[in-house]
Protein backbone atom coordinates (compact mmCIF):
# COMPACT_ATOMS: atom_id res chain seq x y z
CA UNK A 1 0.00 0.00 0.00
CA UNK A 2 1.52 3.09 -1.19
CA UNK A 3 2.61 5.70 2.34
CA UNK A 4 0.30 8.19 1.98
CA UNK A 5 2.04 11.19 2.35
CA UNK A 6 4.05 10.45 -0.94
CA UNK A 7 0.45 9.57 -2.46
CA UNK A 8 -0.34 12.80 -2.25
CA UNK A 9 2.68 14.29 -3.29
CA UNK A 10 2.97 12.59 -6.47
CA UNK A 11 -0.64 13.58 -7.22
CA UNK A 12 0.20 16.96 -7.03
CA UNK A 13 2.67 16.65 -9.35
CA UNK A 14 2.17 17.31 -13.12
CA UNK A 15 3.45 14.37 -14.40
CA UNK A 16 1.67 11.67 -12.18
CA UNK A 17 0.23 9.86 -15.08
CA UNK A 18 2.43 6.28 -14.31
CA UNK A 19 1.82 4.29 -10.80
CA UNK A 20 3.97 1.82 -9.68
CA UNK A 21 2.02 -1.38 -9.01
CA UNK A 22 -1.93 -1.09 -8.66
CA UNK A 23 -3.64 2.21 -8.35
CA UNK A 24 -5.01 2.77 -4.91
CA UNK A 25 -8.95 3.71 -3.94
CA UNK A 26 -7.12 6.77 -2.86
CA UNK A 27 -6.37 8.22 -6.05
CA UNK A 28 -9.91 8.40 -7.15
CA UNK A 29 -11.06 9.77 -3.47
CA UNK A 30 -8.56 12.65 -4.22
CA UNK A 31 -9.75 13.43 -7.53
CA UNK A 32 -13.41 14.21 -6.54
CA UNK A 33 -12.55 16.33 -3.42
CA UNK A 34 -10.44 18.08 -6.47
CA UNK A 35 -13.75 18.65 -8.44
CA UNK A 36 -15.69 19.52 -5.51
CA UNK A 37 -15.27 23.18 -6.09
CA UNK A 38 -16.19 23.11 -9.69
CA UNK A 39 -19.96 24.14 -9.39
CA UNK A 40 -19.67 24.29 -13.16
CA UNK A 41 -19.65 20.57 -13.70
CA UNK A 42 -22.43 18.31 -13.36
CA UNK A 43 -21.00 15.11 -14.87
CA UNK A 44 -18.52 12.99 -13.78
CA UNK A 45 -17.67 9.51 -15.39
CA UNK A 46 -15.18 7.16 -14.45
CA UNK A 47 -13.74 3.90 -15.84
CA UNK A 48 -11.74 1.94 -14.16
CA UNK A 49 -9.77 -0.83 -15.55
CA UNK A 50 -9.34 -3.93 -13.47
CA UNK A 51 -6.92 -6.95 -14.10
CA UNK A 52 -8.92 -9.90 -14.81
CA UNK A 53 -8.52 -13.80 -13.47
CA UNK A 54 -8.60 -14.87 -17.03
CA UNK A 55 -7.91 -18.87 -17.29
CA UNK A 56 -5.67 -19.53 -20.79
CA UNK A 57 -5.11 -22.83 -22.24
CA UNK A 58 -5.97 -24.12 -18.35
CA UNK A 59 -3.77 -21.47 -16.30
CA UNK A 60 -5.21 -18.83 -14.23
CA UNK A 61 -3.76 -15.44 -14.54
CA UNK A 62 -2.43 -13.98 -11.03
CA UNK A 63 -1.34 -10.63 -12.43
CA UNK A 64 -0.23 -8.55 -15.28
CA UNK A 65 3.32 -6.60 -14.99
CA UNK A 66 2.88 -3.66 -17.39
CA UNK A 67 6.06 -2.74 -19.08
CA UNK A 68 6.19 0.83 -20.43
CA UNK A 69 8.15 3.43 -22.23
CA UNK A 70 7.43 6.06 -20.04
CA UNK A 71 9.13 8.85 -21.55
CA UNK A 72 6.91 8.18 -24.77
CA UNK A 73 3.93 7.31 -22.56
CA UNK A 74 3.97 10.52 -20.48
CA UNK A 75 4.23 12.73 -23.69
CA UNK A 76 0.89 10.82 -25.65
CA UNK A 77 -0.88 10.89 -22.45
CA UNK A 78 -0.18 14.72 -22.25
CA UNK A 79 -0.94 15.38 -25.41
CA UNK A 80 -3.86 13.28 -25.21
CA UNK A 81 -5.41 15.34 -22.25
CA UNK A 82 -4.25 18.36 -23.58
CA UNK A 83 -6.50 17.43 -26.93
CA UNK A 84 -9.36 17.29 -25.12
CA UNK A 85 -9.08 19.41 -21.53
CA UNK A 86 -10.55 23.28 -21.11
CA UNK A 87 -12.44 25.35 -19.34
CA UNK A 88 -15.31 23.27 -18.73
CA UNK A 89 -14.10 20.12 -19.52
CA UNK A 90 -11.75 17.86 -16.42
CA UNK A 91 -9.59 15.39 -17.39
CA UNK A 92 -7.09 12.04 -15.07
CA UNK A 93 -5.66 9.64 -16.13
CA UNK A 94 -3.55 7.03 -14.19
CA UNK A 95 -1.82 3.85 -15.49
CA UNK A 96 -0.08 1.30 -13.36
CA UNK A 97 3.14 -0.06 -14.39
CA UNK A 98 5.13 -2.96 -12.83
CA UNK A 99 2.65 -5.97 -11.45
CA UNK A 100 -0.63 -5.51 -10.48
CA UNK A 101 -2.02 -8.93 -9.18
CA UNK A 102 -5.86 -9.69 -10.58
CA UNK A 103 -8.29 -7.60 -9.19
CA UNK A 104 -6.80 -4.74 -8.57
CA UNK A 105 -7.03 -1.87 -10.72
CA UNK A 106 -4.55 -0.35 -13.37
CA UNK A 107 -6.31 2.09 -15.16
CA UNK A 108 -8.15 4.65 -13.56
CA UNK A 109 -9.69 7.57 -16.18
CA UNK A 110 -11.64 9.97 -14.85
CA UNK A 111 -13.57 12.96 -16.94
CA UNK A 112 -15.82 15.47 -15.52
CA UNK A 113 -17.87 18.23 -18.22
CA UNK A 114 -21.00 20.41 -17.48
CA UNK A 115 -23.26 17.58 -18.87
CA UNK A 116 -23.72 14.00 -19.34
CA UNK A 117 -23.92 13.35 -22.81
CA UNK A 118 -19.92 14.74 -23.26
CA UNK A 119 -18.76 12.55 -19.91
CA UNK A 120 -19.99 9.69 -21.64
CA UNK A 121 -18.57 10.36 -24.89
CA UNK A 122 -14.90 11.89 -24.05
CA UNK A 123 -14.77 8.80 -21.52
CA UNK A 124 -15.19 6.25 -23.87
CA UNK A 125 -13.01 8.03 -26.79
CA UNK A 126 -10.20 8.90 -23.98
CA UNK A 127 -9.92 4.82 -22.75
CA UNK A 128 -9.66 3.73 -26.29
CA UNK A 129 -6.97 5.92 -27.46
CA UNK A 130 -5.36 5.19 -23.97
CA UNK A 131 -5.18 1.48 -25.68
CA UNK A 132 -4.16 2.17 -28.89
CA UNK A 133 -1.36 4.84 -28.69
CA UNK A 134 0.41 4.85 -25.01
CA UNK A 135 3.37 2.46 -25.23
CA UNK A 136 2.79 0.16 -22.39
CA UNK A 137 2.78 -3.69 -22.79
CA UNK A 138 1.21 -6.43 -20.86
CA UNK A 139 2.80 -9.73 -19.64
CA UNK A 140 0.11 -12.09 -18.15
CA UNK A 141 1.35 -14.08 -15.49
CA UNK A 142 0.17 -17.65 -14.76
CA UNK A 143 -0.29 -19.51 -11.54
CA UNK A 144 2.61 -21.72 -12.21
CA UNK A 145 4.80 -18.69 -12.69
CA UNK A 146 4.96 -18.66 -16.29
CA UNK A 147 3.96 -16.10 -18.86
CA UNK A 148 3.02 -14.45 -22.43
CA UNK A 149 2.79 -11.42 -23.67
CA UNK A 150 0.15 -10.30 -25.22
CA UNK B 1 27.67 9.90 -34.13
CA UNK B 2 25.85 7.74 -31.80
CA UNK B 3 22.32 6.87 -31.04
CA UNK B 4 20.41 4.62 -28.35
CA UNK B 5 18.38 1.80 -29.76
CA UNK B 6 15.61 0.44 -27.00
CA UNK B 7 13.70 -2.88 -26.93
CA UNK B 8 10.85 -3.08 -25.31
CA UNK B 9 7.98 -6.16 -24.51
CA UNK B 10 9.22 -9.96 -26.48
CA UNK B 11 12.16 -8.03 -28.32
CA UNK B 12 14.10 -7.06 -25.02
CA UNK B 13 14.16 -11.14 -24.61
CA UNK B 14 14.44 -12.10 -28.47
CA UNK B 15 17.57 -9.62 -28.76
CA UNK B 16 18.66 -10.17 -25.05
CA UNK B 17 19.11 -6.14 -25.32
CA UNK B 18 17.37 -3.76 -23.20
CA UNK B 19 19.11 -1.21 -25.23
CA UNK B 20 22.24 -1.03 -27.68
CA UNK B 21 24.32 2.25 -27.97
CA UNK B 22 25.43 2.24 -31.57
CA UNK B 23 27.49 4.33 -33.85
CA UNK B 24 27.85 5.84 -37.49
CA UNK B 25 24.07 5.02 -38.97
CA UNK B 26 23.35 8.14 -40.94
CA UNK B 27 19.38 6.81 -41.25
CA UNK B 28 17.32 4.82 -40.24
CA UNK B 29 16.74 2.34 -42.54
CA UNK B 30 20.56 1.28 -42.84
CA UNK B 31 20.44 1.13 -38.86
CA UNK B 32 17.21 -1.39 -39.08
CA UNK B 33 18.91 -3.41 -41.66
CA UNK B 34 21.97 -3.86 -39.21
CA UNK B 35 19.82 -4.69 -36.62
CA UNK B 36 17.86 -7.41 -38.43
CA UNK B 37 20.90 -8.67 -39.59
CA UNK B 38 22.08 -9.09 -36.32
CA UNK B 39 19.26 -10.08 -34.78
CA UNK B 40 17.28 -12.40 -37.39
CA UNK B 41 14.43 -12.81 -35.37
CA UNK B 42 13.45 -9.25 -35.89
CA UNK B 43 13.04 -10.12 -38.99
CA UNK B 44 9.94 -11.54 -38.07
CA UNK B 45 8.49 -9.16 -36.04
CA UNK B 46 5.81 -6.79 -35.94
CA UNK B 47 6.94 -3.32 -34.37
CA UNK B 48 6.42 0.42 -35.44
CA UNK B 49 9.66 2.84 -34.57
CA UNK B 50 9.84 6.14 -32.56
CA UNK B 51 12.34 8.28 -32.69
CA UNK B 52 12.89 10.52 -29.87
CA UNK B 53 9.69 9.55 -28.80
CA UNK B 54 7.75 10.44 -31.91
CA UNK B 55 6.35 7.53 -33.81
CA UNK B 56 7.93 7.64 -37.40
CA UNK B 57 7.16 6.56 -40.19
CA UNK B 58 9.83 7.19 -43.07
CA UNK B 59 12.57 4.94 -43.06
CA UNK B 60 14.91 7.15 -45.00
CA UNK B 61 14.83 9.18 -41.85
CA UNK B 62 18.26 11.15 -40.88
CA UNK B 63 19.90 10.16 -37.68
CA UNK B 64 21.35 12.87 -35.82
CA UNK B 65 23.71 12.14 -32.85
CA UNK B 66 21.75 11.85 -29.43
CA UNK B 67 19.11 10.07 -31.16
CA UNK B 68 16.92 7.35 -29.30
CA UNK B 69 15.16 4.89 -31.01
CA UNK B 70 12.58 2.42 -30.07
CA UNK B 71 11.63 -0.54 -31.74
CA UNK B 72 7.74 -0.59 -30.18
CA UNK B 73 5.34 -4.03 -30.80
CA UNK B 74 1.93 -3.24 -30.78
CA UNK B 75 0.29 -1.89 -27.45
CA UNK B 76 -1.41 -3.33 -25.09
CA UNK B 77 -1.95 -1.21 -22.56
CA UNK B 78 -5.38 -0.25 -20.80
Amino acid sequence: MMETKSLYYRLSQEDNFLIQGAIPFEVLHQCLKTLYPHFEKGAIAVFFGKVREDIIEGKKVVAIHYECYEAMAIKVIKRLIATYESDSVWIRIYHSIGEVKAGEISLLVIVSTPHRKQSFELLQTIVERIKKEVPIWKKEIFEDFTYRWK
Amino acid sequence: MKVTVLFFSHLEELTGKQQLQLEDFETLDKLLRYLQNRFPALQQQTFSIAVNQTIVNEKNKILNDGDEIALLPPFSGG
